[in-house]
């Protein structure tokens, strides 16, 4: 007990004040761990970024307005990805917007939830850790068939924790 | 009496100096330690495999080194599947001891039979084609 107890400044080696200085150091040493390696697991950007490159390439590669534009054109099976993930588990989002270049846009393509477009509008301006990780890409395509050039603007969002 | 207040304080230094190690020892072992445990590595390798699988393009053959995974679920006496894919609802889950593991989704089309595992090898082996 006399360890603890001890009259002089200079002779506390042992105080309350330094198990409360331990017990600080301990809890921010563990939160700052755990905040890392949660950091570490979010591969929600590189999702998004993953989703833009397939949906960008799968349009572009042999760009046909016309078979894009027909209402039975499917997406999903063109591109290769599961429409499951997109209605029912609402993990991913994309938006997809074609315009005949310097005209406004003339077909899109809307997947996933409501609201995730308007969030990442807001994400592409200040970054949210707590809203989906958005990415987006424009490119350009060129119709053969009608000699015209396009713009393929496509967003897509993942929000898989 | 000088004597035992001078004892008193080498013993208060003494004490004082092993506790500093003992905390900052734990301290090492957890901060090292924690990045390896059971369910990180199972969260790590769920969403490696996902991303693999969205990111290789169709036609590819990708193979990922599972050793370590081999080796936890040894610790773990674990002898179940250590890695399942569920292709109907197009999720990957990861696990190294009895219990629900780490799931994660992929959004590519796959056919059943496009992951497999080569045990002797223990890596996993991913084959991608276009699904029409």
């Amino acid at each position: 007990m006399g360890l603890f107890i001890n009259k002089k400044a200079d002779e506390k080696y042992l105080s309350i004040w330094m198990f409360l200085i331990w017990a600080i150091i301990g809890v921010s040493i563990v939160l700052g761990v755990l905040m890392f390696y949660s950091v570490q697991a979010d591969v929600r950007q590189i999702e998004a970024q993953l989703l833009t490159d397939r949906l960008s390439a799968c349009i572009i590669s042999g760009f046909n307005y016309e078979e894009i534009a027909k209402s039975n054109f499917d997406i999903y099976t063109t591109c290769s990805i599961y429409k499951n993930v997109f209605d029912k588990e609402n993990l991913y989002y994309f938006n997809i917007d074609i315009s005949e270049e310097g005209n406004e846009s003339i077909l899109k393509t809307i997947s996933g939830g409501n609201n995730w477009k308007t969030e990442c509008d807001y994400q592409f301006i200040k970054k949210e850790d707590k809203f989906p990780q958005c990415a987006k890409q424009d490119s350009t395509a060129f119709d053969s068939k009608t000699n015209k050039k396009y713009t393929v603007s496509v967003i897509a969002a993942s929000n898989q924790k | 009496m000088k004597s035992k207040k001078s004892q008193n304080l080498i013993t208060g230094v003494i004490m004082f100096l092993i506790l500093n190690v003992v905390f900052f020892s734990i301290m090492f072992i957890f901060v090292g330690s924690v990045g390896k445990t059971e369910g990180f590595i199972e969260k790590e390798y769920s969403r490696k495999i996902s991303l693999m699988i969205d990111k290789s393009l169709p036609g590819t053959e990708v193979s990922i080194d599972i050793s370590e995974l081999y080796s936890y679920a040894r610790n773990n006496n674990y002898a179940g599947n250590i890695v399942t894919m569920d292709y109907v609802n197009n999720k990957v889950i990861v696990k190294l001891k009895d219990g629900e593991g780490s799931s994660f989704y992929y959004f590519s089309k796959l056919n059943s039979g496009a992951v497999s595992i080569d045990e002797k090898k223990m890596a996993l082996i991913i084959k991608t084609w276009a699904c029409s």
